[in-house]
């Protein structure tokens, strides 16, 4: 009865009020226990299981393994038969602003950037819009849990790990306030091709540079020293919100557009006492740091595998080499996608990497288990290991590749996903125009 | 004191002679004797005559005669110059900007103000426009301009320019498009009246607006648009009756077209397209080159144009840290390296070139540059050409300068020898006939050994290196005396030193070949001293080396990073039980052959007999037709010109680049041609161009052949978006593109009235004017072009769809269409195609209703349909892109291949000869490792009328020689610029 209402209304905006489409309905908590029988399961660890089980309650995996070996009970289950299709962890999509803009190109819709160079205290989670349009399209494709960011220049805030089915913020948590962003300034002048004779000012790189970290230098210098007091006279949010970095609670996610910048960077977190640190935006400067990557243990996130190289004699093909070039290097290495509306080709950036270097299975970890280790949720999700949160991802075909690539079944947290989403909804409203027309 | 000396002697001759006045005496006045006679030299008379002894009479500024024995009048101030060598001076066709003082170029106007609005929509510095005099419609056209009007001489420049051996230079103004004319002045001192040598010496042009107040044009496509417009404007001009219409513009102009017309540009590529549009109106431009003509060399001969270059070689790029090193381009090593050689290949490709001291950091360097380019390759009488006889020829004065004969001005220099040794000295500039001393010729050269007697000591004494400020080396019983100086003024000359604890402090004179004097010691003993010359020092008897050029890179085309010293070669191949995809009604053909001849597809089939073809084996590959990208943005300068809301004469033809690393992009992720567009900030943007990625030849050979026209128009949020220009809503934009049509038929009628006339009916008849502005839509009216239309939404959409068929024509393609699924079926009915993103939206608000299925649905519709990329990453993915079909809406799988080759290939009016794999189509093909529309499969091999252009093998390869030569010039670079060490890192970490 009450989803008639439901679909009533929906009609209603659509046809009426001539309205957008609306987001689909928040899947209910799991109650009965589910199990997905016959499938190739792909564990996230490597491991491919053919005719495989996977059976979760309670929004926790129960087994992961082959249908031989399932000794539960399926009486009290809900069955799903998947045979033939595939089943995946959950993608991980960390480092975006999705749900934080809307349009990017509507400045009212865009709520990523703060003012200022200096706001580590500012906090995704409070403004991210659980009702944006652009999740459920994402999610369509396999992406269930997001690490969301603010951006702009130096400290731009506190990211926080939600899932992408949620009423409100307040239950799409995932993790909380699980990291600090910084962007290390660039030194080089951006330079560019002329028109007809114009000459811009050109940047000034280099003192930017230097009154840039400078600024970083004391506040976290003065965080080192608020962090030890027990009891601040004079409190501070913006020292307050970097204190987690010091006993590692908080993450550091460096971004540096240059290779001496990543080192200076990263020697710099260090020298701070700063725990855990992740390079984010990585690409072929970071190359070119690999051996300190690797020596200070640094994971890296590549935002661009669909980018073109930086300079003239670059490989031409190195953004999709990278991911496997630093695997074989052993740095743990996580993909995203720069663009959050464009986030429903995670898997497929994936995808590119595997004829550049690595297997389909570890294609498929730079988008799972790779991303839950560096996010340091990888105890509860990021494969499909019994005990970890039921975050499953069921596609007919090769999740990675975009001609197969079609979900039919998510799970988070073992709650069944609406996959229905905005483009969805309008294909269905104008074949229904045209389908009239036939008539 | 020293230089105060100099700077006075570069400043003042002896005195200013040979001036004409017709202004009053005031005082006493001071005529003195103008007669000279050089006696004894080596004459170079021209760069191709030398006379090894002869003499020179100078009167009156003038020379009188040149010859040996010469009889010098009675009255006639005489110099002996045996030993010395007597060069006319050098000219400089292009010093721009010398004795102007008014401002130029974009240094104190805000000349971005109207760029800085039109990008961000905020109003900048207000820019008042000034009222207009009767002058041409746009202030980038200052043909009217001469600079006699404000030439006032410039004594500082002019010193520097005798310095580096110049007599006369040719002065203007360095501002706008058309820059007016030219004057070449004499570089002496004096009133302007005496040193104009000859006015109105050349017609300047260049593809930068200068302080242009007009927003009009921003980019170089619309510069050349407005030149094209400039000279049928002229020719309309022409042809006014008395009285009907005065634009001074026009008139000097005309005025001006029998002067030398002088282009600048800033690079080869430019240097190509000012040939072009000069030769579109029998224009021989004179083209003032960047010094990067080697690297296109060819085009440059075959366009044969008389040159003016510089020797601005580029600085050594920072390397000294490897990691900023990276961040050189490879084509910045390449030019730093080959820059000196470029005269050298200018020379040797026989082309007509003078040489110019503009465009260096630091005038002084201009010889050393010159003598550079000599060690590379210049032969010295080309580069003696290139001063003197070349640039005044090229501005119709080499009656007047340029080599020293009778009758011609007294512009010489006297030297100490070969000018382009670089111990040469130039002792004096004579400009006009009046002697500007730079060295003292009385100053003897004392450079040499000597045997120095002092009070009872003997050393030895050896002063080597430069002539005017020679080294010491002193030697007292085979143990060096350290820190012992030598100065001289003239015929005085100072030697200390310090021996055995005792300060010697010399001074003397010079008598011929020997110094000689007194000195004192430390305890006030005055002592003799006497330096008696053994003969030469060593660095001067030492054989000059035979000049070797010094070893170099070799040239690539295009001058890339991943161009080759040989462009690939069209080959025959076959391509053996490859899985095939025709797009013909066989579909897909599971292990068959395709054979490639003369660059077309000859043959489809199984088991082929390879004909001499080379085969390739594809055995478990797939062969596609190649990607056609229908909508691009690659190689071309520049891609708006939003200077207009209408700009329909802006051809993206005339500014196609090459060298674009683009293109070699796209061929590796298969992609064999592209619709290069203007962008979309205009109601009507211009006329764009379609090219196949020949990686490696130029311009003009990119450009498909036989092809149809193609005019941008635009819709919605980037059309209106500039808040000072009309249209602010997709309101004004129907009329704004309605109202230019509705001019466009007009215009066609008056002058298909016009041509209806008998001649003897024209005369005294105002004839239309040619608006390149309507043109392209005419064409578009009468089919010879079609219209490419920007467009998200399915308002405006419709709107377009409507106004073409008001006019009664199609869409060719509906560009974007994000909401073209709303209209799917309207499109189809009109016969309007659609040209989509696979996956892109949200990017702004009029694409928040993009949705992934798309190009299903207009499929599904019967719309003819095709995947673009907008986007120069995406482009070489388009293959992926149309796999995204697949899933998102069910495209079948040759139908969504057809997406990015077939369809576009119709869309584009190409299908005739590209798009699918059949016989006699043009071999544009891809060789795939998997299923082509897979997210895994790589191009293997890209193949363009049957070159192969890109090669995976080949890439690994070309990385690695762009490796060893990056690394190669580096190196060099480190060895030859002594660079600091590097600085360390900011933080060091610790561990």
């Amino acid at each position: 009865m009450k989803n008639k209402i439901y679909i009533i209304l929906i009609l209603i905006s659509a046809f009426m009020l001539n309205l957008e489409a609306q987001s689909p309905v928040v899947a209910p908590a799991q109650k009965k226990p589910v199990i997905l029988t016959g499938g190739t399961i792909h564990t996230g660890t490597g491991q491919v299981i053919e005719n495989g089980v996977v059976a979760f309650s309670g929004g926790k995996l129960t087994f992961v393994g082959k249908n031989t070996d399932y000794k539960g009970d399926k009486t009290s289950s809900e069955v799903i038969d998947v045979a033939g299709k595939h089943v995946y962890p959950g993608l991980i999509f960390p480092n975006t602003s999705l749900g934080l803009v809307e349009i990017s190109g509507v400045d009212v819709t865009v709520d990523n950037r703060e003012t200022g160079d200096l706001n580590p205290n500012v906090r995704s989670i409070v403004a991210y819009n659980t009702d944006s349009h652009v999740i459920p399209v994402v999610r369509s494709n396999g992406v269930l849990i997001a690490q969301i960011v603010p951006v702009g220049t130096l400290l731009p805030g506190t990211s926080t790990i939600v899932q992408l089915d949620a009423w409100n913020w307040k239950d799409a948590i995932y993790k909380a306030d699980n990291g600090i962003q910084m962007g290390w300034p660039r030194k080089s002048a951006q330079t560019g091709r002329g028109g007809a004779g114009f000459q811009l000012a050109p940047a000034t790189g280099e003192s930017n540079y230097t009154r840039n970290v400078e600024l970083l230098e004391k506040i976290f210098s003065d965080a080192v020293a608020y962090a030890a007091v027990e009891k601040p006279k004079d409190r501070n949010l913006r020292l307050e919100a970097l204190k987690g970095l010091f006993d590692g609670t908080k993450t550091l996610f460096v971004s540096a557009p240059e290779p001496k910048g990543i080192i200076a960077a990263i020697s710099f977190a260090k020298r701070y006492g700063v725990k855990k640190i992740v390079l984010t935006g990585a690409d072929e400067s970071a190359w070119m740091v690999k051996d300190f990557l690797k020596e200070n243990n640094i994971p890296v996130i590549l935002a661009h595998v669909h980018a073109l190289p930086r300079f003239d004699y670059s490989d031409t093909r190195l953004p999709f080499k990278l991911a496997a070039m630093f695997h074989k290097e052993g740095i743990q290495v996580g993909l995203t996608y720069s663009n959050q509306a464009y986030g429903y080709n995670l898997p497929f950036v994936a995808g590119q990497t595997v004829a550049y270097g690595l297997t389909k299975e570890e294609a498929l970890q730079t988008i799972t288990l790779n991303n839950a280790k560096i996010l340091g949720i990888d105890d509860v999700t990021g494969s499909l290991e019994a005990g970890k949160d039921a975050n499953i991802v069921v596609s007919t075909g090769d999740i990675l590749d975009m001609m197969s690539n079609n979900i039919e079944y998510a799970f988070i947290t073992g709650r069944n996903i609406n996959l229905d989403n905005k483009h969805k909804q309008l294909y269905r409203r104008f074949r229904e125009k045209y389908n009239q027309k036939a008539e | 004191m020293r230089k105060i000396l100099l700077v006075l002697l570069l400043i003042l001759p002896y005195q200013l002679a040979a001036q004409q006045d017709n202004a009053p005496v005031t005082g006493v006045s001071d005529k003195r004797i103008e007669i000279y006679g050089l006696k004894n030299a080596r004459v170079v008379v021209d760069f191709q005559t030398t006379l090894e002894t002869a003499d020179i009479l100078i009167s009156d500024g003038r020379i009188e005669a040149v010859g040996p024995g010469l009889t010098f009048p009675k009255g006639t101030i005489v110099y002996d110059l045996k030993g010395k060598t007597v060069y006319p001076s050098f000219i400089d066709a292009y010093a721009g900007n010398y004795g102007v003082r008014t401002q130029t170029g974009t240094a104190e106007a805000n000349p971005y103000a109207a760029l800085i609005q039109q990008m961000t929509g905020r109003q900048a510095a207000p820019s008042a426009p000034e009222p207009r005099v009767a002058d041409y419609w746009n202030d980038g056209i200052n043909a009217s301009y001469n600079v006699s009007e404000e030439f006032i001489p410039d004594t500082r420049a002019a010193g520097e320019y005798r310095q580096i051996g110049f007599g006369a230079v040719v002065t203007f103004k360095a501002d706008g498009i058309a820059r007016g004319t030219s004057a070449l002045v004499a570089t002496g001192d004096g009133k302007a009246n005496n040193l104009i040598i000859k006015n109105r010496a050349s017609a300047n042009y260049s593809f930068t607006r200068g302080r242009s107040a007009d927003m009009y044009p921003m980019a170089q496509f619309g510069i050349i648009a407005l030149l094209r417009q400039l000279n049928y404007d002229a020719q309309w001009y022409r042809q006014l009756p008395e009285g009907y219409f005065h634009d001074d513009g026009l008139e000097a102009y005309i005025a001006n077209a029998s002067l030398p017309q002088i282009f600048e540009v800033s690079d080869k590529i430019q240097a190509i397209r000012a040939d072009k549009i000069g030769k579109e109106f029998n224009i021989n431009y004179i083209i003032k080159g960047a010094g990067d003509e080697y690297q296109t060399i060819n085009d440059i001969k075959k366009a044969g144009n008389r040159l003016i270059i510089p020797v601005n070689y580029p600085e050594a790029p920072d390397v000294k840290d490897p990691y900023d090193a990276a961040s050189v381009d490879y084509t910045t090593l390449k030019h730093y390296e080959m820059a000196p050689a470029n005269l050298a290949y200018v020379s040797k490709a026989g082309l007509t070139f003078a040489i110019t001291s503009s465009d260096m950091r630091r005038r002084a360097d201009f010889l050393t540059n010159l003598r550079k380019a000599v060690k590379y390759g210049l032969p010295e009488n080309e580069a003696l050409k290139a001063l003197t006889y070349t640039p005044a020829l090229l501005v119709g004065a080499s009656d007047l300068v340029g080599a020293v004969k009778k009758n011609m001005l007294a512009n010489l220099l006297i030297t100490s020898g070969n000018i382009f040794n670089d111990n040469c000295i130039i002792y004096e500039n004579w400009v006009q006939g009046v002697p500007y001393r730079l060295v003292d010729l009385r100053t003897s050269d004392m450079r040499g050994v000597y045997t120095l007697q002092v009070d009872t000591a003997k050393y030895k004494l050896t002063l080597s290196g430069t002539f005017d400020k020679p080294a010491v080396r002193l030697v007292y019983d085979s143990t060096e005396v350290r820190g012992a100086t030598f100065t001289r003024e003239k015929d005085l000359v100072n030697i200390a030193f310090e021996r055995a604890k005792s300060r010697f402090r010399l001074a003397g004179y010079i008598v011929e070949k020997n110094m000689e004097g007194r000195g004192q010691l430390d305890d006030g003993r005055w002592i003799s001293w006497e330096a008696s010359f053994e003969g030469p020092s060593a660095d001067q008897t030492r054989p000059v080396k035979p000049s070797v050029i010094p070893e170099m890179g070799k040239l690539i085309y295009p001058f890339a990073a991943y161009g080759q010293p040989e462009i690939p070669k069209q080959e025959d191949v076959l391509f053996r039980n490859a899985t095939v995809w025709t797009n013909e009604k066989e579909g897909k053909l599971l292990n068959a052959d395709v054979l490639v001849k003369g660059g077309k597809i000859s043959k489809v089939g199984k088991n082929l007999s390879a004909d001499g073809a080379a085969i390739i084996d594809a055995t478990g590959m797939h062969l596609t037709p190649g990607i056609i990208d229908e909508h691009s943005h690659i190689a071309m300068d520049g891609t708006n010109e939003s200077g207009q809301a209408i700009t329909s004469e802006v051809r993206v033809g005339d500014v196609v680049d090459p060298e674009n690393q683009s293109i070699y992009r796209q061929l590796s992720g298969g992609v064999t041609a592209a619709h290069i567009l203007h962008g979309s900030a205009n109601p009507i943007g211009g006329q764009s161009i379609l090219i196949k990625h020949r990686w490696g030849y130029s311009a003009e050979e990119l450009k498909i052949e036989n092809q149809a026209g193609f005019l941008k128009h635009a819709l919605g949020e980037n059309v209106k978006r500039s808040a000072s220009r009309y249209p602010n809503t997709r309101m004004g934009v129907d009329q704004i593109i309605r109202d230019a049509y509705m001019r466009a038929i007009d215009y066609n009628n008056k002058w298909k009235a016009w041509n209806a006339l008998k001649p003897a009916e024209k005369i005294g008849k105002v004839p239309p004017r040619r608006d390149l502005e309507l043109d392209p839509i005419v064409d578009v009216l009468e089919k010879r072009s079609f219209i490419e239309c920007h467009t998200y939404v399915q308002s405006e959409g419709t709107m377009i769809m409507n106004l073409a068929k008001d006019f009664g024509v199609k869409v060719n393609s509906l560009i974007h269409f994000n909401e073209g699924y709303k209209v799917a079926d309207q499109i189809a009915e009109n016969g309007d195609g659609a040209s989509v993103f696979a996956d892109w939206w949200d990017y702004k608000y009029e694409v928040y209703e993009g949705i992934t299925y798309n190009a299903a649905l207009l499929l599904s519709q019967g719309v003819l349909t095709c995947l673009h990329s907008d986007d120069a990453e995406m482009g070489r993915r388009l293959n992926q892109e149309a796999g995204k079909t697949v899933k998102y809406g069910g495209v079948n799988e040759i139908e969504a291949l057809k997406l990015v080759t077939l369809n576009p290939a119709k869309l584009l009016h190409l299908d005739d000869r590209m798009g699918s794999i059949k016989p006699g189509k043009d071999a544009d093909l891809v060789l795939w490792t998997d299923h082509p529309l897979s997210i895994y499969a790589r191009a293997s091999k890209t193949m363009v009328d049957g070159t192969i252009y890109f090669d995976e093998a080949t890439d690994v390869k070309l990385k690695e020689q762009i490796d060893n030569e990056r690394n190669r010039i580096i190196a060099n670079v480190l060895r030859e610029t002594p660079q600091s060490a590097t600085p360390s890192l900011p933080n060091i970490p610790r561990r």
